[in-house]
């Protein structure tokens, strides 16, 4: 009797969070878009939403961001620009209060196109699939879900998340990895050496970026971000230059790249942008 | 610059006032060439309070000036590979290509380990000025050991050997091992190829440059400006955009 009420609530439990999964599914296709519909640090704030609200209330509120993402992409309404640096950002959790690292990435021109901390998609990834719908089948689907697709470095074989980034750099067009390393959080910084050595393989710059729950360091941070911003320009600008045009079939002087390049000095970005810095007072 | 070539560097401590600090700049060269503001193509501005700069039309990061600067500045013979900057606050090791382009990087500025700052502090403790630390530690013959590389404790260590009556330019001398030593393990063991070419304040002291080449044991390049290195490339980057 008892078991029964148990697993009645195991479902319920289990559906209730596959809807936010559904939900959070369809809002990474629009999020794939380029131009960005949507900024990436709003995506952050967004996913980290998922751990303080009521998981019914969160699915809600994704279903009826859905609906304005598929408004946007309608009317054409981008936040971003073509040709933006795309940034991955991966390593340790960049948790609520603490996101200076996005915010950065964003006001220095970037666009952060992806992330893949345990704060970002990879909690809601994977469905809870429940092939028996008994409450033993219902624990094991439940276990295998939350052990076997976690691709945290606390787990001893983790080549998942090398994987993992790989396609997250071939589907979102992924031109540099933010690698954020937590004081203290040092299985992340184990992984660094290996994941260097994986990213160099496929010629994406990497950057280590150590940093804490303090506001101290935000001018150190800001020019690591910008000077690696900086390098994928060029990077990309030597590409071009190869070929001869960009991406439209337009032949770009270097003068011409250089102001294609420049957004503006950053306060006035600052200005235009309601969601940038200045808001949060960096 | 003009046509890829340096004309004149002026260097003036950037003080509280940065902002009229860079118009007096401005105005004391404009001056000297007998030229208005709107003779000049583009000013760059690069380094810590680049981006506040009225008179500048753009700014750049040190990093990716730096790269540029080593085009101009570097000695002939020079296989792009490392830069070594040592600036007044902060340290950075800028990995190149075989066409300038930076490919990775690391820098230093949390701490004052392997900074001018680390000099100029050891400096006024043996009672010499910054410009001759550098002969001073080259006539020594048995460079003392420093272990800290933090600024704090390396002073008092300092202190300890002036106390035990050691001569002031043996631990100049190791002052710069430390200082190099403390640069050397920032430097990534996956980025070889290429030569090492130092730039910065730092570069000037003739002292660091001999403890690297000692520390590294192959040829160390300085740069044809070292302080100015940024600064040349940041002008080099307002050419090819002013179209000059």
């Amino acid at each position: 009797m008892m078991c029964g009420e148990w697993a009645q609530s195991l479902a319920e439990g289990i559906n209730m969070v596959g809807e936010a999964q559904y939900e959070m599914s369809e809002f990474l296709r629009y999020r794939r878009h380029d131009p960005a519909l949507l900024h990436g640090t709003q995506v952050m704030a967004i996913m980290n939403a998922y751990s303080y609200m009521p998981v019914k209330m969160w699915a809600g509120q994704m279903h009826k961001l859905n609906l304005e993402m598929r408004l946007r992409l309608e009317q054409e309404r981008f936040v971003g620009r073509k040709n933006q640096p795309r940034i991955l950002v991966t390593g340790s959790p960049i948790a609520f209060p603490n996101i200076k690292i996005p915010l950065l990435i964003e006001e220095m021109g970037g666009i952060l196109a992806a992330d893949e901390t345990c704060m970002g998609e990879r909690g809601l990834y994977d469905p809870v699939s429940v092939i028996d719908p008994g409450f033993d089948g219902m624990m094991r689907a439940l276990a295998s879900r939350y052990t076997k697709p976690c691709t945290c470095p606390v787990f001893v074989d983790n080549s998942q998340r090398v994987y993992r980034i790989r396609q997250m750099i071939k589907e979102q067009k992924i031109q540099g990895v933010v690698y954020h390393v937590l004081r203290g959080c040092l299985v992340y910084d184990y992984e660094y050496q290996m994941m260097e050595g994986e990213l160099g393989k496929l010629d994406i710059p990497i950057i280590r970026v150590e940093s804490d729950y303090n506001e101290e360091d935000v001018e150190q941070l800001r020019i690591r971000i910008e000077a690696f911003i900086e390098l994928i320009k060029l990077k990309e600008y030597a590409k071009q230059k190869k070929k001869g045009c960009d991406s439209n079939g337009q032949i770009l002087s270097r003068i011409g790249w250089w102001f294609h390049l420049s957004e503006g000095r950053p306060d006035e970005r600052r200005e235009s942008d309601q969601y940038g810095s200045a808001a949060y007072g960096y | 610059m003009k046509d890829g070539k340096v004309i004149n560097t002026v260097v003036l401590p950037t003080g509280i006032d940065n902002n009229s600090t860079a118009k007096k700049i401005v105005a004391a060269l404009s001056k000297k060439y007998g030229v208005t503001r709107s003779d000049i193509g583009y000013i760059m501005a690069t380094g810590y309070s680049r981006k506040i700069l009225e008179v500048a039309d753009d700014d750049i990061s040190e990093i990716t000036a730096h790269a540029y600067g080593v085009r101009v500045t570097a000695p002939e013979g020079y296989r792009p590979g490392m830069v070594v900057d040592i600036g007044g606050q902060d340290s950075k090791i800028i990995y190149l290509d075989a066409n300038y382009n930076v490919k990775n990087f690391t820098m230093n500025d949390k701490c004052a380990a392997g900074t001018g700052k680390f000099m100029e502090v050891i400096a006024q403790i043996l009672e010499t000025t910054i410009d001759q630390v550098g002969p001073l530690s080259l006539e020594s013959t048995a460079p003392c050991d420093i272990n800290s590389t933090c600024v704090v404790f390396a002073q008092s260590e300092v202190i300890s050997l002036v106390a035990r009556k050691f001569d002031r330019r043996d631990i100049l001398a190791g002052m710069h091992l430390s200082m190099a030593k403390r640069i050397i393990k920032m430097m990534k063991k996956s980025e070889k190829g290429g030569d090492i070419l130092m730039t910065g304040g730092g570069a000037l002291n003739t002292g660091i440059h001999r403890a690297f080449e000692e520390e590294m044991m192959k040829d160390v390049y300085v740069a044809k400006y070292p302080q100015f290195n940024g600064a040349v490339g940041a002008a080099l980057i307002a050419s090819e955009r002013g179209g000059i």
